[in-house]
């Protein structure tokens, strides 16, 4: 590898690779699991054609693909991640008490197989990452108004679950 | 904890850290500790200066979108679909095109409901068009492309060189669900010479060595293909590639 290369890894690293980690880190609650998706989410960065020079392009992309990625981590019916409950909850609810966390996680696997990508990437934006409808749209490439409707749906699939606990209690 | 005013996002503070943050974060960080602590966090994953052993293993990057486009994040463009886009749209997706380049002019529109379907929007200054198929492009120009994949679920976008036979490099690559608009503008450049961008629809990604026969094939039922020819104002006089 020339030094060109080595410099230029170097730089992205130091630029992008902390902010990564942090992002990992609010959806993967377990640091193995948080560094390999890091890890994960900065190759396919290097891979991009992305100009790295540009800050606003690079990290929407960043928050896009990391939390796909992070998605599907937690779907995998091979090996879950760790740290699946924790989103969950952070989904559902940011205030969730202890029952409403327990009931989350009991309905975990349901709520990743069933809820649509599309909601649940802007739910994780939005709840996770305190991202407003104006820079969900721009991560996503969607309309704020399609994040509006985003949103919205899973609130009411969310109502939904409340409504099954309270059957099941 | 009271904040004078709603913290920015997480995304917000990661550019300000970046350097490329709003003014209005930078006055908000300077009065709110919470976001001043959150910045330090992210201080503090390093030592990042030092990159491990498996990114020091990386091959070289390829040029980011190589030549006449650079890759520029533009705001969603407000994606109410005039009655022109629906017209316009349907007739791209109309079979009769075939894999002729688009943008010698406009023909008489035959729509196919439910098919694929591509929307190329233009921004010039400030005035955002869809693309008529004869209008030239300007240097400074962001191109973006919106999509209707209909059953497709991956999308493929290249530039192809001025070369004959021309040479393609990938744009963009990824899953695609729905009508979406894609994340990423790409800007046109000053370099002489026609822009044409190529598009494939399939259910996994093409690499830029298929593009040459995918569109020989045409749309062959595992994958529709589109080219747009767009003529550059100021760009030398010569034939389309």
């Amino acid at each position: 590898m020339g030094s060109l290369t080595e410099d230029q890894v170097k730089e992205a690293y130091r630029r992008y690779f902390p902010i990564i980690v942090r992002k990992s880190g609010r959806m993967l609650r377990d640091a193995s699991e948080a560094q390999d998706l890091a890890q994960e989410t900065f190759l396919r960065l290097w891979r991009s054609r992305l100009d790295l020079r540009d800050t606003a392009a690079t990290t929407a992309w960043l928050y896009k693909t990391c939390t796909r990625l992070a998605l599907d981590r937690l779907r995998s019916p091979v090996k879950p991640a760790a740290g699946t409950a924790e989103l969950a909850d952070a989904i559902a609810s940011p205030e969730a008490n202890a029952e409403e966390r327990s009931h989350h996680r009991a309905m975990l696997q349901e709520m990743l197989g069933r809820f649509p990508h599309d909601e649940l990437e802007a739910a994780v934006l939005s709840r996770v990452d305190g991202l407003n409808h104006q820079e969900i749209g721009e991560v996503l490439g969607i309309s704020e108004r399609t994040v509006r409707r985003l949103l919205s749906r899973i609130d009411e699939r969310l109502v939904g679950w409340r409504a099954r606990r309270e059957v099941v209690a | 904890m009271n904040a004078p005013a709603p913290h920015p996002s997480f995304l917000e503070l990661d550019r300000h850290a970046l350097g490329a943050g709003r003014a209005d974060t930078a006055a908000h960080v300077a009065s709110c500790e919470t976001c001043r602590a959150r910045l330090i966090d992210i201080g503090q994953v390093g030592p990042a200066s030092d990159a491990p052993a498996w990114a020091l293993r990386l091959e070289p990057r390829q040029r980011p979108l190589f030549g006449w486009l650079t890759a520029r994040r533009v705001r969603p463009l407000g994606w109410g679909v005039t009655a022109f886009a629906c017209v316009f749209a349907l007739w791209l997706a109309s079979g009769h095109l075939g894999t002729r380049p688009i943008g010698t002019g406009v023909d008489s529109y035959v729509g196919t409901k439910g098919g694929p379907a591509l929307w190329l929007y233009v921004k010039h200054g400030e005035r955002i068009d869809i693309w008529n198929g004869t209008d030239p492009v300007h240097p400074g120009d962001l191109l973006r492309l919106k999509v209707q994949p209909a059953r497709y679920r991956h999308i493929s976008v290249f530039s192809a060189s001025g070369k004959t036979p021309a040479a393609y490099a990938r744009l963009y690559d990824g899953p695609v669900a729905a009508p979406t608009a894609l994340p990423f503008s790409w800007k046109v450049d000053a370099q002489p010479g026609d822009e044409t961008l190529v598009v494939v629809l399939a259910s996994e990604s093409v690499s830029p060595d298929e593009v040459a026969n995918v569109l020989t094939r045409g749309d062959d039922g595992r994958r529709w293909s589109r080219r747009f020819v767009l003529a550059k104002v100021g760009a030398r006089e010569g034939a389309r590639p």
